[in-house]
């Protein structure tokens, strides 16, 4: 596999997690949050702490990165037990907002906008370092999607499905919107902190770039895109979103290399103005009866 | 024989518009108390403060001799208190089966599955039971609603218009399951409904409500054979069939 091609699955893969992590919340609960990536900064930089600073190995930095995202999710929880819909969106703003301040002005712990250097990569045994982040990342984002698949089966992804359609019908039915919160935005936070884990590993460096509202509002943009409430969709809208603008690269257009920031953010919002008129559930998502946010 | 249910004095207001005025009434076990009046009565506001959905400006509520605290919808559906919605409120992007199963589970009932598979049957929803809730019609969606109010044996179920838009059939199907929910269980239920013909079908006594007033409550038959309640309620349909 060319280092290109390689380069790009890798950024798909990265996508996938956040997506997925994003798409956790926002398909059942109908919670959107814009702190997913900044959840996977904590991740990243406690895995990178771990690796470089504490010279953990790789499963305690793993362990680290989940832990610390979903601590800081259980935050992120408490914070938003009294708002909804639109006021959840923007209580997690803020908080993503906070997470990537601190991210860069934490200097003696973060390295500030410098960032951490000199992460280890993951290294699989017969594979190039590129092939074995392939390889991990993949190993991960399917771990992760079997798990969310299975959790939407069960009593809890019934509970969270009722609560994100019908609040007052929900606490009718005995069901403590409090207690699922807690539940579930830490463990979406937990999710992240593998994306962030992942991310550490195969870039090799971590600053607050890649976490900030940006990536959210784009992670945001391929879940519509792919379709809200499935895995599948979470995938897809990463696939989409990743590829589509490298495809776009060998459009014959003026010169697309180099307009190709450009390209990237108008042809999304070209598909996202499409989706949500004509599609609003997305390529693969559920149709819902009821659709939309959580009540605020 | 001590009631069930006790509402006392309860008042209700919204602005300057008093919803509910000074109400006051008993609920006994194993009895079916038929709610009725006319829109704007106050009868959904009064459900609404019986299940938790709201607070009363005045007044208390007792359930099995122990005052209701202000806890909300859940609190009351653990204390034993169920409900349906006038505009049914089911989980739309859940099937039959999960929108029965989602109460007995959150509510800890034992064997929460199986407690369900009896339900369908019962209700003869067992065909429809992996469809989802939108896909069915309304009189079968009525149908999951009071499964899904029954499931775990509340001791009070309150049933806000279940025979709105039904025909025949359905109505008296939805009388039986009432029936038998009565003699089964020995619980109580509220009915509230405009079909007063089919409510004092099934209802032991009536509580006629108007403009947010209890104007009399009582056997049916004397409920039915009030000259006021004929007048402010019988009276109107009289006038405008003649």
């Amino acid at each position: 596999m060319s280092a290109y091609i390689s380069s790009v699955v890798i950024l798909f893969l990265l996508y996938g997690l956040l997506c997925l992590s994003f798409d956790f919340l926002a398909g059942d609960l109908r919670l959107l949050s814009l702190a997913t990536p900044a959840m996977a900064g904590v991740g990243a930089y406690a895995a990178a702490i771990a690796d470089v600073s504490w010279a953990w190995p790789m499963w305690a930095g793993l362990l680290s990165a989940v832990i610390a995202a979903a601590l800081v999710g259980f935050v992120l929880a408490i914070m938003s037990l009294r708002v909804a819909g639109v006021y959840f969106f923007l209580v997690t703003m803020s908080f993503a907002l906070i997470l990537v301040t601190a991210f860069d002005q934490l200097r003696s712990v973060t390295n500030g906008p410098t960032g951490i250097r000199g992460i280890t990569p993951f290294d699989v045994a017969g594979l190039s370092t590129l092939d074995s982040g392939i390889a991990v990342s993949g190993l991960m984002c399917a771990a992760i999607a079997v798990c969310i698949v299975l959790l939407r089966r069960s009593y809890l992804g019934r509970r969270w499905r009722a609560l994100g359609e019908d609040r007052l019908a929900a606490a009718n039915v005995g069901i403590s919107r409090t207690a699922e919160l807690l539940k579930a935005v830490p463990l979406a936070g937990a999710i992240a902190g593998v994306a962030g884990f992942v991310h550490a590993h195969v870039i090799g460096i971590v600053n607050p770039t890649p976490f900030d509202l940006t990536a959210a509002i784009l992670v945001l943009s391929f879940c519509i895109v792919g379709g809200l409430g499935r895995v599948s969709g979470a995938l897809v809208g990463a696939a989409v979103g990743v590829l589509l603008p490298e495809m776009l690269r060998f459009v014959p257009i003026g010169d697309a290399v180099s307009q190709q920031p450009l390209l990237r953010q108008l042809v999304f919002g070209l598909l996202l103005f499409m989706f949500l008129a004509i599609r609003p559930t997305g390529l693969l998502g559920r149709s819902k009866a009821k659709g939309g946010l959580e009540q605020a | 024989m001590a009631a069930l249910l006790k509402v006392a004095d309860v008042s209700v207001w919204f602005g300057g518009l008093a919803a509910v005025q000074n109400l006051s009434f008993e609920l006994f076990p194993n009895e079916c108390l038929g709610l009725i009046g006319s829109n704007g009565a106050g009868k959904s506001t009064l459900v609404d403060v019986i299940c938790g959905a709201r607070s009363p400006n005045k007044g208390f509520l007792e359930f099995d001799g122990l005052p209701l605290p202000e806890e909300g919808p859940r609190g009351r559906a653990i204390r034993g208190i169920s409900r349906t919605f006038q505009g049914l409120r089911l989980f739309y992007d859940l099937t039959v089966r999960e929108n029965i199963l989602v109460r007995a589970e959150a509510l800890g009932a034992t064997d929460s599955k199986r407690l369900v598979s009896g339900i369908l049957e019962r209700l003869n929803l067992e065909d429809a039971s992996n469809r989802f809730v939108r896909d069915l019609p309304l009189s079968r969606q009525k149908i999951v609603a009071l499964g899904q109010a029954i499931v775990t044996s509340p001791r009070l179920t309150v049933l806000d218009e279940p025979l709105a838009s039904l025909d025949a059939s359905g109505v008296a199907r939805v009388q039986d399951i009432i029936r038998r929910q009565l003699d089964e269980t020995g619980h109580s239920i509220i009915l509230i409904d405009h079909n007063v013909t089919a409510v004092a079908a099934v209802a032991t006594r009536l509580l006629f409500m108007h403009a947010g007033k209890l104007i009399l409550c009582g056997p049916t038959r004397e409920v039915l054979q009030s000259k006021e309640v004929a007048e402010l309620y019988f009276g109107k349909m009289t006038a405008t069939a003649s």
